[in-house]
């Protein structure tokens, strides 16, 4: 999947499929925040681009949610706006 | 501490080494896994665009050279011996869950009610407030539970012409009050046309949904043993 507007690699040589700019990063977000291997760490996390998380602040919370469950343990969550 | 990209097979190491050299990634193994890291440069922790596209360009320039479980953003680790005993801890499932994603990739397909059947509470007293008076209650749980129907009917639907498309997939009914369903689907890489005539075939047949497809994606939604598939709502 290529970011919307530049060019870069592709999931081997198919074509690129995009539901839209809005739709293509709400999936990126669902994906690599809830998706993924999850291994034993250290993390925290911030979401920092306003523009990200006006469009999907749902997303970005339930992802650091999700990653606490899944790492049983403490995760801090800095600078994310109420 | 080194940032985690994904697990792949031991043997996919030397199809990567230039893209691994090129961009500074080291990797460990054991036994017939590999998982590649990279350093942690800068606030790892921020989430941002930018960021995110960037992982996920090191994740797809991976997977040029083999099967590969994505790593779920932000994981970072405390040096390579513990990656090891990481990679030694879950071996058996990280290596079921490669065996499963091998030639294939993930599509996501997400509907969105089309603009004014979404079946949950209107505006302006129309649709399930109409007539309701001072029952607003009543009528607007009522509506709640006739737009659960609907992304439920939807859903199905959506589900019911795209699953044997996979070899595996996951739905989420009604993840936000605009969607109906949000889904991802494991196909091969040479059906990955085929999926998306499907989907752009249910977009036009469905009058109450917008039906979209996104990818190709690495396989980030399934990772767990057994391909991960699964529903939720």
């Amino acid at each position: 999947v290529t970011p919307p507007g530049a060019i870069g690699t592709t999931v081997g040589a198919e074509a690129r499929i995009r539901g839209g700019q809005d739709v293509t990063l709400l999936d990126l977000l669902d994906r690599l925040l809830q998706g993924g291997i999850v291994i034993q760490g250290d993390i925290t996390l911030a979401a920092a681009d306003i523009d990200l998380v006006n469009l999907s602040l749902r997303v970005a919370v339930g992802a650091v949610e999700s990653m606490r469950r899944d790492l049983r343990g403490p995760i801090s969550r800095e600078a994310l706006p109420s | 501490v080194i940032y985690l990209y994904g697990v792949c097979h031991g043997s996919s190491l030397p199809a990567m080494r230039d893209e691994l050299e090129r961009r500074g990634l080291g990797s460990v193994r054991f036994g017939e896994l590999a998982a590649i890291f990279g350093d942690v440069a800068g606030e790892v922790a921020l989430v941002s665009e930018e960021r995110l596209w960037e992982h996920e360009d090191v994740v797809e320039a991976l997977m040029g050279a083999g099967a590969l479980l994505p790593a779920r953003y932000g994981m970072v680790i405390a040096d390579e011996a513990a990656l090891e005993e990481a990679l030694e801890a879950r071996a058996t499932e990280l290596a079921a869950a490669l065996r499963a994603v091998g030639g294939k990739v993930e599509l996501a397909v997400r509907a969105r009610f089309s603009a004014g059947i979404d079946g949950g509470p209107q505006r302006d007293g129309e649709g399930p407030q109409e007539g309701e008076g001072e029952g607003g209650g009543t009528a607007y749980m009522s509506a709640l539970m006739q737009r659960r129907r609907l992304a439920e009917d939807l859903a199905g639907r959506i589900d019911a012409r795209l699953a044997g498309l996979a070899s595996a997939s996951t739905k989420r009914t009604l993840p936000s009050a605009t969607q109906p369903m949000a889904g991802a689907y494991l196909v091969e890489r040479d059906a990955v046309a085929g999926f998306r005539a499907q989907v752009q075939a249910l977009d036009e047949e469905m009058a109450e949904a917008e039906v979209v497809c996104t990818g190709p994606w690495p396989p980030y939604s399934f990772t767990g043993a057994g391909g991960g598939a699964g529903d939720e709502s």
